[in-house]
């Protein structure tokens, strides 16, 4: 690829939100849903999104879940997260609904739903976050 | 937010707009690499955890293809990541081995490393096999359409 592209190609996005655009719909309490519409290039080979987008979704969700409960200063990152593939997501688009099932002094476990356009189940996640404070250094 | 060119960004493929390669395969594993871009990194600055997962899925589905034979087909059916350290730059490097092969379910574990060969994350997942579909289970020909 080029990096000095004339403006008949189609220029690479500038940022993650553009790339893989998400739209938040709600977060509170330890809870929070994204949606992602789907593009025909998420698609994999037999026409379903790709696993590793639907794990990118559900650890959307999982993150603003976490921040709803975090105070200002602090921030987090996945330190861990299982998905189980439960059926192939196709449609217009596919939601991720998190749910906060415990919150430590340090890790965040929670557990998160991948759904299609109809409401199936389309994933499970469970996974672990760390609380980082702006220093780098988890808190005390 | 203005962008500059009049064509909307529409890669052909899930492989092209991660901007993975191959780099090699052999028998049960496979190596894939992608360049970081500014597209992967999530507001901290760092790749962003799915994109990390995605490469380890891609690199596994290639290490099993390398063992399927015509016709067969696998879908993810269980990944589990662990994210060991932040990527920002340079390139980040996958490689798949599948550890088991069963008839209907295959394990494999992915490594992803920076260009620097540092650890970013390991991840153990689960493939389901699927069998080409025949037209005949053994009592007789069925012919359709």
């Amino acid at each position: 690829m080029t990096e000095q592209s004339d403006n008949t190609e189609p220029q690479e996005p500038a940022s993650f939100d553009e790339w893989l655009p998400t739209e938040p719909l709600e977060a509170r309490d330890g809870w929070a849903r994204v949606r992602m519409p789907i593009r025909k290039y998420y698609l994999q080979d037999a026409g379903a999104v790709q696993g590793g987008l639907i794990m990118t979704l559900a650890d959307e969700a999982f993150w603003r879940a976490v921040m709803s409960l975090l105070p200002l200063g602090q921030r987090s990152a996945t330190a861990e997260l299982k998905v189980n593939f439960i059926r192939p997501a196709r449609g217009e688009y596919i939601v991720a609904e998190s749910r906060i099932v415990h919150k430590g002094g340090r890790l965040v476990v929670g557990d998160t739903e991948v759904r299609d356009d109809r409401g199936n189940l389309v994933a499970k996640a469970l996974g672990t976050y760390i609380i980082i404070d702006l220093q780098g250094e988890p808190p005390e | 937010m203005t962008h500059p060119n009049p064509q909307p960004y529409e890669p052909a493929s899930f492989a092209e707009m991660l901007g993975t390669e191959n780099l090699d395969s052999g028998e049960g594993w496979a190596r894939i690499r992608m360049p970081i871009r500014q597209r992967h990194l999530q507001s901290a600055g760092n790749v962003q955890g799915g994109v990390i997962v995605s490469l380890a899925d891609d690199a596994l589905a290639k290490a099993l293809h390398t063992l399927l034979s015509p016709g067969q087909s696998t879908v993810t059916v269980e990944l589990k990541v662990n994210f060991i350290a932040t990527a920002r730059e340079g390139e980040l490097i996958a490689e798949g081995r599948i550890a088991h092969k069963g008839s209907t379910l295959s394990v494999g574990d992915a490594t992803v490393t920076d260009g620097n060969g540092k650890i970013i994350a390991k991840g153990l997942g689960t493939w389901m096999l699927l069998q080409p579909k025949t037209p005949s289970d053994g009592q007789g020909k069925k012919t359709q359409s």
